[in-house]
């Protein structure tokens, strides 16, 4: 009898189990990356909410910027718009539009690089993009929005869906320290903390994470140990050739004159005020260093001014792809890039 | 043998069933208003959850785990609402994730004598992730749980045990989305690792009155590492390890008859830590704390051999490292058949 009541109790159980949804789906579905090296960060998709619905306000209304906390900057149409790191951290795009440029700004804590992607896809769409809550060698895989395709941040194309293989539009960008970026635009307006997301943005989400070179959350395709890991550097993509320059390298200031792909550019930095950016410089012009009043950065050889954004007379240089992150990601993603010294 | 703990013996069932008919007047009161408010309360909490990899160890082992029975063998069902977005020990809204873990479970345990008995728990797994976007759902068999108890002391109406397991790695720990990508650990059914557990129990019968029982029960998980999480041929694989784990359950039961049942109401409040999760060996940001939760439940025995008990967690209040999406609730139904 116990026995027949066991039996019952346990074919009571496996009625209840097979009842239960399993459903899995196991479609193949095809990458331009090696799909085990793509890792499940934990949030799901969408589960790091990107903001749709940016909203700004003034430099002086913003309160919760410290002096070396780090802002994006963004131009078009003769606007210039700030996007802080702090908010960025938790939210890791922006979906915008200034004047006829619909871009989304793509920012991933883990490789500390910020791209400013064309929303406006090759078939004429405009999407939106989404964090996917995938990511490759510890970087931000985005998914656009029209077509649910998966996008690489740093490998700049899609790497996964419908449009797979497509590479990424991009436009220009700065990154810089608030203290500089109050000089450099005072009258700019800035992403505020309205985000529609209740987050504490006052606090860093990672930890120790910025200057731990140790602390690497995800495996990595390739560490490469020329510079610390945590290190921060600008990338310079010009026909597949890559050049990495360290911030550590304009601890006094000062213009790069160079060759990347067989093109001549223009680097300029300084450590302290927390910025280096790249322009074409097909002329091959001679710039020298001034920051004596920003958002001018250096004169050429007529005492002509070259500011932050590339304008010189009227005239706007082309900035090559070029994005600020940590040493890691680059050594990851391009192990032939080369690092200038 | 000796009767060690409470209802659960033959002859302490009918010896209790006098005392308890003593109270029965007094309790009745008390026995229909508690069940009420608790089918209230549990009802109408807002469906949602958080698991680990493998079976909600604690929980299942917190309350009644010791009973006096040769063999006994349960089901035993939980659903783990997780959706409370904390920022440390704010609570903070908005967030456009749902997380769920359901565990179905077949506990079996057997006395050997007096002093020693084991145990058994094979759970089947359910886990849920749920985003404006997409919604993911795992089901697999999860970790087998394998547990020792002995008892060094007994003493009439007091009793220690202590315990000494392992959670075997049976579960899934590669489940892959339908991108074909490897889904997060917490999103497993199984760990992939072997841990251990340990525990120590203490339970006072007949506390103050013949009605009410006391149990204090602290639990140990020691997690080990998955060096190759979901990929156990990738030499540089994931590094991934769940934080370490105690808990330490307090629990009042006050038995009582309804009709030709006892009836069981208890509560109690449980403190449980966890350590930071690993990731390539280095603590893991926004994973452990501490929380403080209350506990409630009812049982109910009934025909002898059969037992029903519910039973529910509520967090009242957490501390946790940085930002987490954490369990708001947890509700469980178990029916054993003592043998």
């Amino acid at each position: 009898m116990k026995f027949n009541q066991l039996f019952n109790l346990i074919l009571l159980f496996t009625i209840f189990s097979c009842g239960e949804d399993n459903a899995q789906s196991f479609t193949n579905s095809d990458w331009l990356i090696p799909s085990s090296e793509v890792q499940d960060g934990g949030p799901g998709k969408d589960g790091i909410p990107s903001i749709d619905s940016p909203k700004f306000s003034s430099i002086d209304a913003i309160d919760f910027m410290s002096a070396d906390d780090l802002i994006i900057g963004v131009w078009a149409d003769g606007e210039i718009k700030g996007y802080p790191h702090p908010i960025l951290d938790w939210h890791e795009i922006v979906n915008d539009q200034m004047g006829n440029q619909a871009f989304a700004l793509t920012y991933c804590p883990l490789t500390g690089t910020a791209i400013n992607w064309n929303r406006k896809l090759s078939n004429g769409e405009t999407t939106t993009f989404g964090v996917s809550g995938k990511l490759y060698n510890n970087n931000l895989i985005p998914y656009d929005r029209e077509t649910d395709s998966y996008w690489s941040q740093i490998n700049l194309n899609c790497v996964n869906g419908d449009r797979v293989g497509e590479a990424a539009s991009l436009f220009p960008i700065i990154e810089t320290s608030w203290k500089t970026w109050k000089e450099l635009f005072p009258d700019a307006e800035v992403l505020n903390t309205n985000t529609g997301f209740n987050r504490n943005y006052l606090q860093y989400p990672y930890g120790d994470y910025k200057t731990n070179n140790d602390r690497i959350i995800f495996p990595l395709s390739n560490l490469d140990n020329r510079l610390a890991a945590k290190d921060r550097v600008l990338g310079v993509s010009i026909n597949d050739d890559w050049k990495a320059y360290p911030l550590s390298l304009f601890e006094t200031p000062k213009v790069i004159h160079d060759r990347v792909g067989g093109e001549e550019i223009v680097v300029i930095g300084s450590q302290e005020k927390n910025f280096i950016v790249a322009y074409k410089n097909d002329n091959t012009t001679q710039f020298s260093i001034d920051l004596e009043s920003l958002p001018i950065i250096a004169k050429d050889e007529m005492n002509n001014s070259l500011n932050i954004l590339g304008q010189i007379n009227n005239e706007q240089l082309e900035q090559p792809t070029s994005f600020m992150g940590y040493w890691f990601s680059f050594g990851a993603f391009y192990p032939d890039i080369e690092i200038y010294e | 043998m000796a009767k060690t703990v409470s209802f659960c013996s033959k002859v302490q069932f009918y010896t209790e069933i006098k005392i308890g008919i003593y109270y029965y007047v007094k309790m009745y009161t008390l026995g229909f208003i508690l069940l009420p408010l608790y089918l209230v309360i549990t009802i109408n909490l807002q469906a949602q959850t958080c698991c680990t990899a493998g079976a909600p160890i604690a929980s299942v082992l917190d309350v009644g785990s010791t009973v006096d029975q040769p063999l006994m063998i349960a089901l035993s069902y939980e659903y783990n609402s997780v959706n409370r977005l904390v920022d440390q020990n704010s609570i903070l809204e908005n967030d456009p994730r749902t997380r769920s873990g359901q565990a179905w479970m077949v506990h079996f345990n057997y006395t050997i004598n007096n002093k020693w008995a084991v145990s058994a728990i094979l759970p089947w797994i359910q886990q849920g992730r749920n985003t404006l976007s997409e919604q993911e759902t795992v089901s697999a068999f999860g970790d087998l749980i394998l547990l020792g108890q002995y008892t060094p002391w007994s003493k009439k109406e007091r009793k220690i045990t202590i315990g000494l397991g392992m959670k075997l790695p049976s579960g899934v720990q590669n489940t892959r989305s339908d991108r074909n990508i490897v889904l997060s650990p917490d999103m497993q059914s199984g760990s992939g690792t072997s841990d251990f557990i340990g525990r120590f129990s203490f339970h006072q019968s007949h506390l103050f009155t013949q009605n009410l029982h006391f149990q204090t029960a602290l639990n140990y998980r020691l997690n080990t590492t998955n060096a190759h999480f979901g990929d156990p041929d990738r030499i540089n694989g994931r590094r991934f390890k769940f934080g370490n784990e105690t808990t330490w359950t307090n629990m009042i039961s006050y038995q009582t008859v309804v009709h030709t049942s006892f009836v069981t109401p208890e509560m109690g409040v449980q403190f449980r830590y966890t350590q930071a999760n690993q990731e390539q060996g280095l603590a893991a940001n926004n994973s452990g704390g501490f929380w403080l939760n209350y506990l409630m439940g009812i049982q109910l025995l009934f025909k002898e051999n059969y037992l029903v008990r519910l039973s529910s967690t509520l967090p009242i209040w957490q501390d946790l490292e940085g930002l987490q999406i954490t369990t708001d609730y947890r509700i469980g139904a178990q029916l054993r058949y003592l043998f």
